[in-house]
C-alpha cells in the first residue's frame, strides 16, 4: 500500500490558508483589531502553547469550520469569539448549527484583495483563453470545467486555449459520502479523451499562488465549478479578480460573496458533479454554455456589507459544548464523526444525507 | 403528423454518443434525463438539423428491411412522446 504523497499537503493547502492567514492578520491590524489572540485552527491543528495565557481568543474559521467546531470538545477552557470568510458559513453556523448570533462576524471578502483598477468587460468573441487555478481533485468538479471549455471552443468555433493550473489529489468529496479514488488524474484524463477540443487542455502543474497569475494570456476568462463543502474564500478566485479578469463561477460558499460586474453564477443545479455520469456532465457543461450565451447566468453582484458597529461576544467552552449536544439532538448523534475527521462517514449515514442537503441549499444560496 | 413540421426545443441540449445513442436534457430541469437509441436516436438527430419528418421518415422506410406500416407507426408513437415531453414542437 502506497502512503499518500505529503507534497501535496505541503504545496498545496498551506499556500492558500498561508495567503488567507497573511491577508486577515493584515486585515485586523488595519481595522485596529487585537492580533495577540488569534488562532487560526485550521492551520494550527493544535491549541498553540503560546495563546495559554489567554483567557479570550479570537477564532477564525476557514473551511475545515464544520469539522473545527465539532472537535472543539478538545478546546481548552477558555472563552472564544469567531471570524469567518463567507456569509454563507456564518449563515450556516447560526442557522444550521445555533451558534450564538454575535459569536460569529464575517470578513468581507472584498476587504482582503484588491479592488481591480481595470475589470475587464466580457467578450464572448475575443475569449482567448479559459483557465482553472486550484487543485486539481475530484471536489473542484474538473470534468465540468473540461466539458465546459469543450462546449465553448464548439460553440465560438476557433481555437481556445484551456489552461489548468494545479496539482491532482485524490480526495474524494467528503459530504458525498463514502468515496475511494484509485487515481483521479487517471478518471479526468480519460473522460477527456472522449470531448472534442480544437486546442487540447494544458496542465500546468508546481505552480505557486503567486506564480501562476503570470501565465494568465490577453482576454482570459476564469472558470471554476468547485461544489467542495469547504470552499469558503477560493484565493485563486480572489486573485483573478483582483486582475479584473471575468469569471464563471458556481455559485456556492465563498463564490457567493464574489462582487464583480464581469462575471456569473452557475447555479449548483446546472453543474455535473464528478461522479455523475458523464453524459449528464457534458450536457450540462452544454447547458451553461448556452446560457452564458444567451446572457442567463446570473450576474456576480453579491450584497455589500454596510461599514455598521457590530456587537460581537465571547462564549466559554460550555456553550459549544451545549451547541454540539444541540445539534446531536435535532441532526443525529452521528454528526459526532465530524469531529474525528470522519465526515464522509457522516455524510453516508441518513442523518448525514439529510444535513448535507440542508447545508447544500444554504451553501448555494437557496434558501 | 407526417405533414407537420417539428422541431427541436429551444432549451433542449443533447449528446449524440458513440454508440449511437442519444441524450436529451432540458436546460431548465437537470434532474431528468431522456436516453434514446436505434431508429428514434437517428429521427432525432435527423430533426435536430432541421430536417422535415416526411424526408427523415421516407430514408429510414427506403433504408431499413421493416414493413413500411410498422416504421410509420413508431415513428409516430416517437413523436407523440416527444410532444407530450415538450422537446419538440410543431412549427
Amino acid at each position: 500500500m502506497k502512503l499518500p504523497d505529503l507534497k501535496e499537503f505541503i504545496n498545496v493547502w498551506p499556500s492558500s490558508l498561508g495567503i488567507l492567514k497573511e491577508k486577515v492578520l493584515a486585515y485586523f491590524k488595519i481595522n485596529n483589531i487585537q492580533i495577540d489572540n488569534v488562532w487560526f485552527p485550521d492551520i494550527e491543528v493544535i491549541f498553540p502553547f503560546s495563546l495559554n495565557n489567554k483567557s479570550k481568543i479570537q477564532v477564525v474559521l476557514f473551511g475545515g469550520f464544520l469539522e473545527r467546531i465539532f472537535e472543539s470538545g478538545n478546546w481548552p477552557d477558555k472563552e472564544f469569539t469567531f471570524w469567518c470568510l463567507s456569509s454563507k458559513v456564518k449563515k450556516i453556523l447560526i442557522e444550521v448549527l445555533d451558534f450564538p448570533i454575535n459569536s460569529i462576524r464575517t470578513i468581507d471578502r472584498q476587504s482582503l484583495f484588491n479592488k481591480p483598477q481595470n475589470p475587464i468587460d466580457l467578450d464572448l468573441d475575443k475569449i482567448s483563453q479559459i483557465y482553472y487555478s486550484g487543485r486539481l481533485s475530484s471536489q473542484k468538479n474538473i470534468e465540468m470545467f473540461l466539458a465546459f471549455t469543450s462546449e465553448f471552443q464548439k460553440k465560438v468555433s476557433r481555437e481556445i486555449e484551456v489552461t489548468l493550473f494545479g496539482d491532482w489529489d485524490n480526495h474524494a468529496p467528503k459530504n458525498r459520502g463514502r468515496y475511494i479514488i484509485d487515481s483521479y488524474q487517471d478518471a479526468v484524463v480519460s473522460f477527456q479523451k472522449k470531448l472534442e477540443f480544437s486546442s487540447p487542455p494544458k496542465f500546468i502543474h508546481s505552480l505557486s499562488h503567486y506564480e501562476w497569475p503570470s501565465q494568465i494570456k490577453g482576454n482570459a476568462m476564469m472558470a471554476n465549478f468547485s461544489t467542495f463543502v469547504c470552499e469558503d474564500f477560493g484565493v485563486s478566485v480572489a486573485q483573478s479578480q483582483e486582475l479584473g479578469i471575468p469569471m464563471i463561477l458556481s455559485k456556492w460558499g465563498g463564490h457567493c460573496d464574489v462582487n464583480a460586474i464581469n462575471s456569473h453564477w452557475v447555479d449548483i443545479d446546472d453543474i455535473g458533479e464528478s461522479f455523475s455520469f458523464e453524459d449528464k456532465i457534458v450536457l450540462k457543461a452544454k447547458s451553461v454554455v448556452n446560457k452564458l450565451f444567451d446572457k442567463k447566468l446570473e450576474k456576480t453582484i453579491s450584497e455589500i456589507s454596510s461599514a455598521s458597529i457590530v456587537e460581537y461576544s465571547f462564549v466559554d467552552i460550555y456553550i459549544l459544548q451545549k451547541m454540539r449536544i444541540k445539534a446531536m439532538e435535532k441532526i443525529g448523534n452521528e454528526i459526532s464523526f465530524m469531529g474525528q475527521d470522519r465526515m464522509s462517514l457522516f455524510a453516508s449515514t441518513t442523518s448525514g444525507k439529510d444535513f448535507f442537503k440542508i447545508f447544500s441549499n444554504v451553501f448555494s444560496g437557496k434558501s | 403528423m407526417f405533414e407537420s413540421e417539428f422541431a427541436v426545443q429551444e432549451n433542449i441540449v443533447s449528446r449524440s454518443n458513440q454508440d449511437g445513442t442519444v441524450v436529451i436534457m432540458k436546460m431548465d430541469d437537470g434532474n431528468t434525463f431522456f436516453k434514446i437509441n436505434g431508429v428514434a436516436a437517428m429521427v432525432w438527430k435527423e430533426l435536430s438539423k432541421s430536417r422535415k419528418i416526411n424526408e427523415i421518415t421516407k430514408e429510414i422506410i427506403e433504408n431499413y428491411n421493416a414493413p413500411e406500416s410498422v416504421i410509420l407507426s413508431d415513428i409516430n408513437n416517437f413523436l407523440q412522446t416527444l410532444l407530450q415531453k415538450e422537446l419538440i414542437k410543431k412549427n
